[in-house]
């Protein structure tokens, strides 16, 4: 029997993500759910959901390999890599000229550095302190009283954003709540916040070096504020793929067709 | 609407033209003579009598912290590495030579040779080495041993024993030789300096006292960045004068002097008038404090026990003491000064001055009776200050002395 | 693949597992196992150990350990670093009540607020401050460190009753050097063991009489077989810090498919690298070793840089990367790590950060750990 399909699943702390490739490296489909407890029933879920999908049974699958925080306890899997690996693998594969591969999760964010091959030479992690993950920014738009959704593009409007300074995520929101309190625009304090959280996140990326191009994954990409500030204070162009929570899935896949295809 | 409750000094305006001139000056043309970056607690009476330039990173930094530009030149230095949690002086420094662009003034002008003393703590050595590595230029560390019961004699031998090598360190170095003559003189200088400071810290004393927290702080400079010059010792003259005119005349630092306070550790330079601003708001006054007291060491002078003098005098500084004799330095100050409460700045950048805080607190409200309070930040960098949580605690704080009343 | 020593249970192997045990809590039992011993307790390589031996005392090292800090926080602020905090908790609690001394030698700032600490909480036995030089190139550095090691001797001899012959000194300084060598071989030998074996074996000897613990090593290292290049697998790292009590970290790496071949740590090769010199007077031969060896980041050595001989470790045992494990909130090493990153990555050496703090995040760590054995295949 013959088995062309693989498997890449992505276990986060706040979401879980799969992509499923064909023996052409072709997407098939990929999925986003949120991780619930462990995460390890909603992957299995997800992964049985994407199956019926495209109507596929498990055993067509040749070769499994998982990733994120949950990795370690997914039974179904062949193998298990890192984030930092699969998120590289993802991106370079999604743009071949990627060096700095920037990923803001819901609980932590990290940047990659490659080199021309798309391996990776250096890499740092933020993953003690909430401040530049999304976990700043949901704790802000509750602040703010402004949905998640729609707290980019509310920084966006602002032509003066104030300057927030405190590092600390429940200092910062004192912050923000304090120019609230002054009478300050919604917007201003908005910008400011995507600001700090951009500086935040750079200060990472620096201990890597920022070399274009430069690729942002992970479910903030999905703020427009979050992508305009990155850009503006390092004077880069920031690429940002369709599906950005789902880079890590997607070279943990790759990983997976490298491996089964033989 | 803030800097109204500040009553400023006449001298201001000459404090400000002295620094700025020390600013100005070290980046004219040297015409020969070396530059040294120096920490605050080196003995640079040596260094000015050899004709050597001194420049003060630490102050470079307090600069940066009170026009709150420092966070971007920590930021630059961050981005090479330095760890967050380091020094915000040394990483205002450092982050100002990386990217000197980003700097006031465009940083400090490139050294010759750099001299550091761990008197003060053992990151200046991290933090030198640093630089010498960046510049590529020599670096001499006088090292002063911590002293925890007595200034032992083997102790004192070896320092003096480094500042000979010191002295010939700089001549290696600039080509320059020591002069005795010129450093006696110096040291006169300096000496002279030393006791106008002190005698103007001891008018505090007076109630309502002249001077504040901002003011000591402020007028501080020269003694740290131009002690063993003539216009230092011009300048305090000048300002004892006023000080002594306003004791004279009853005339207060603050409106209202309620109640006199002590505060230990560097300033907070980034919130400097707004922070002592709050206590003014309850009537307090800081009429002394730790830190601008540590240059009031003089030096023995005559020259058979020249070396002995100075060795002495910059290896006991208080920063060099145990926590108890800081703690007994501060409860004979809240004796002397008749002091009300104390407020110790837990200062995240500096881990000699900070750790003991705790322990010493208890020790000297046991010892004097008076209560004590905690205020965390950081001197340089703006990001450790939290408004409220500060403006909490200080509302707290007084609501206690006000009950003691 | 590890090929494992034949260690003769059950005798030697309880005593590995009592050593491990003492290493978290080295005064649990004291009196029943040591009735006649007195211990002192240090913190750091640049503690003159042999002077304690000399003058009759079980020099016992004290680490971070783990556990909760509750007392400590009302001694201590937050921004001070987990064997500071671990240890003040340690001391309040009554926990190393067995000591009848404790050193603390000047090494960084922290060390240096503790030990006045520790003296104000009035603890059931003294602290006693060793401030030796911290430029160990300066002019005047030896005679001033002779000097202190003498006040020291003078000191043990006074407030505690043990005074310090030169012959007691010169035979603890064999005793030491004894341990010494035999720590130097197990390195070699460490393909012998597991992972945690040889964590446990070298740690352990920091928390017992060093009689006990060169016993322990001779007899282990008697059968050992000859390593055999062949039988490691995976990248070669080595790691770069400062306390590293227990073995997790090496652990993970060997789990992960790397290898910990050798170590520039303060429980690792800095305990034994350079012998003392027995020929010499003992007190100067003392002295000697701490001016010869390469300094930690709390000293500075014109002539002796840390770099080269990080350098140096990775060319000599073939190591492809370097771990950096470093405590938050020690500004010595993360002062270094700069300028030793920079010197690896002129060389072309990959290496990993981490920083470890109170509490080890097992998933974190392993991310991290993990990511870089992938690296280190990769290129």
């Amino acid at each position: 029997m013959t088995k062309p399909y693989f498997l890449g699943v992505d276990i986060g702390s706040l979401t879980v993500k799969a992509v499923l490739l064909d023996a052409g490296q072709r997407l098939l489909t990929r999925g986003v759910v949120p991780a619930g407890y462990g995460g390890q029933e909603a992957a299995e879920a997800l992964v049985a959901r994407l199956l019926r999908e495209c109507s596929l049974t498990p055993d067509e699958i040749a070769y499994t390999v998982v990733t994120g925080y949950g990795r370690v306890r997914f039974a179904a899997a062949d193998e298990e890599v890192s984030e930092i690996s699969c998120h590289a693998r993802g991106a370079f594969y999604l743009c071949p000229a990627v060096r700095t591969v920037i990923d803001i999760g819901g609980q932590d964010s990290k940047a990659m550095r490659l080199d021309a091959q798309g391996r990776v030479v250096d890499f740092a992690m933020n993953d003690k302190c909430a401040a530049g993950t999304g976990r700043f920014l949901e704790v802000m738009a509750a602040a703010l009283d402004v949905p998640i959704e729609q707290f980019g593009a509310l920084a966006l409007q602002s032509k003066h954003p104030v300057t927030i300074s405190s590092t600390c995520t429940v200092f910062a929101e004192s912050e923000a709540i304090s120019h609230i309190a002054r009478g300050v625009a919604k917007q201003d304090v908005a910008a400011g916040l995507h600001q700090a959280i951009a500086s935040r996140v750079l200060g990472l990326a620096a201990r890597v070096g920022l070399e274009a191009e430069v690729m942002l994954t992970g479910g903030v990409a999905l703020n427009v504020g979050v992508v305009a500030a990155l850009s503006r204070q390092s004077n880069q162009r920031i690429t940002v793929p369709p599906d950005p929570q789902t880079v890590g899935a997607l070279g943990a896949a790759l990983y997976a067709w490298h491996k089964g295809r033989r | 609407m803030v800097e109204k409750r500040y009553k400023k000094l006449k001298t201001a305006a000459e404090l400000q033209r002295l620094m700025q001139w020390h600013y100005t000056r070290i980046r004219l043309p040297r015409l020969g003579r070396p530059l040294a970056w120096v920490t605050s607690g080196a003995p640079v009476e040596i260094l000015r009598a050899m004709g050597v330039i001194a420049v003060y990173p630490e102050n470079y930094g307090a600069l940066c912290g009170a026009r709150r530009e420092a966070v971007s030149l920590c930021e630059a230095a961050e981005a090479q590495g330095y760890s967050p949690d380091l020094c915000s002086y040394a990483r205002t420094s450092l982050g100002s030579v990386f990217q000197s662009e980003r700097a006031p003034m465009g940083g400090l002008p490139q050294p010759d040779l750099l001299i550091a003393c761990n008197n003060i703590c053992g990151t200046v050595i991290k933090w030198y080495e640093a630089v010498a590595a960046h510049y590529g230029v020599p670096l001499f560390i006088l090292d002063t041993p911590f002293i925890h019961g007595a200034f032992e004699p083997h102790a004192l031998a070896y320092v003096v024993a480094q500042l000979e090598a010191m002295i010939r360190f700089v001549e290696r170095t600039t080509g320059r030789r020591l002069s005795m003559k010129r450093l006696e003189r110096t040291v006169r200088l300096a000496n002279e300096t030393v006791q106008l400071w002190s005698e103007i810290r001891a008018l505090c004393k007076a109630r309502p006292s002249p001077l504040n927290a901002p003011d000591l702080f402020v007028n501080m400079a020269p003694i740290v960045v131009l002690r063993g010059t003539e216009g230092a010792v011009r300048f305090y003259r000048h300002l004892k004068a006023e000080v002594e005119m306003r004791v004279k005349n009853g005339i207060g630092a603050i409106p209202e002097e309620k109640y006199r306070l002590l505060w230990d550790n560097i300033a907070i330079w980034h919130h400097l008038y707004r922070f002592y601003n709050y206590f003014v708001d309850y009537d307090a006054c800081f009429v002394v404090d730790t830190y601008t007291g540590g240059w009031s060491q003089e030096i023995p002078e005559g020259q058979s026990a020249l070396m002995e003098g100075i060795a002495t005098a910059y290896a006991t500084v208080f920063l060099n003491q145990s926590l108890e004799y800081r703690s007994r330095l501060m409860e004979r100050l809240i004796r002397e000064y008749d002091v009300d409460g104390f407020v110790m700045h837990c200062n995240r950048s500096c881990k000699p001055y900070s750790l003991g805080q705790y322990a010493m607190k208890r020790r000297v409200t046991e010892g004097t009776g008076v209560p004590g309070l905690i205020i965390e930040s950081d001197m340089c960098d703006a990001r450790a200050f939290a408004a409220e949580a500060v403006k909490t605690r200080i509302q707290a704080f007084m609501e206690t002395l006000a009950e003691r009343k | 693949m590890y090929r494992v020593a034949q260690i003769r249970e059950p005798l030697v192997g309880g005593q590995i597992q009592r050593g491990w045990d003492s290493l978290a809590h080295p005064c649990k039992d004291w009196q029943t196992r040591y009735p006649t011993k007195r211990a002192f307790g240090y913190l750091c390589t640049y503690s003159p150990i042999e002077l304690l031996h000399a003058a009759g005392f079980v020099p016992v090292r004290l680490v971070q350990g783990s556990g909760q800090v509750a007392l400590a926080n009302a001694y201590l602020p937050s921004f001070s670093c987990a064997l500071a905090r671990m240890v003040t908790e340690r001391l309040l609690s009554g926990e190393l009540d067995c000591l009848s001394g404790l050193l603390v030698a000047h090494t960084c700032d922290t060390m240096q607020c503790v030990a006045d600490i520790w003296h104000m909480a009035d603890l059931p036995f003294p602290v006693v401050a060793f401030s030796l030089p911290t430029v160990l190139s300066n002019i005047g550095a030896r005679d001033y460190l002779l000097a202190e090691l003498h006040r020291l001797a003078a000191v043990l001899e006074s407030d505690f009753g043990a005074p310090v012959t030169k012959d007691a000194l010169r035979t603890s300084i064999a005793l030491y050097n004894e341990q010494r060598r035999l720590l130097a071989m197990l390195y070699e030998h460490r393909w012998a063991f597991t992972v945690e074996q040889f964590w446990t074996l070298a740690l352990s000897g920091m928390v017992m009489p060093v009689e006990e613990h060169n016993v322990l090593l001779r007899s282990v290292l008697q059968s050992v077989e000859e390593k055999k290049e062949t039988d490691r697998q995976g990248p070669a790292v080595i790691l770069v810090g400062a306390i590293l009590d227990d073995p997790t970290i090496p652990i993970m790496v060997h789990e992960l498919g790397g290898q910990v071949v050798w170590d520039d740590l303060c429980t690792g090769s800095r305990y034994f690298d350079v012998l003392v010199d027995e020929t010499q007077e003992p007190f100067g031969a003392l002295a000697d070793r701490y001016l010869k060896r390469v300094p930690c980041p709390t000293k500075h050595d014109d002539a002796n840089p840390r770099a080269e001989h990080v350098l140096s470790l990775v060319h000599r045992t073939g190591a492809q990367g370097v771990v950096f494990v470093l405590p938050k909130f020690c500004e010595p090493h993360a002062f270094d790590y700069v300028l030793l990153s920079k010197a690896l990555t002129n060389v072309g050496v990959p290496h990993l950060w981490i920083e470890t703090d109170l509490t080890a995040p097992i998933g974190q760590l392993r991310t991290r750990i993990q990511a870089f054995i992938e690296l280190l295949r990769g290129s």
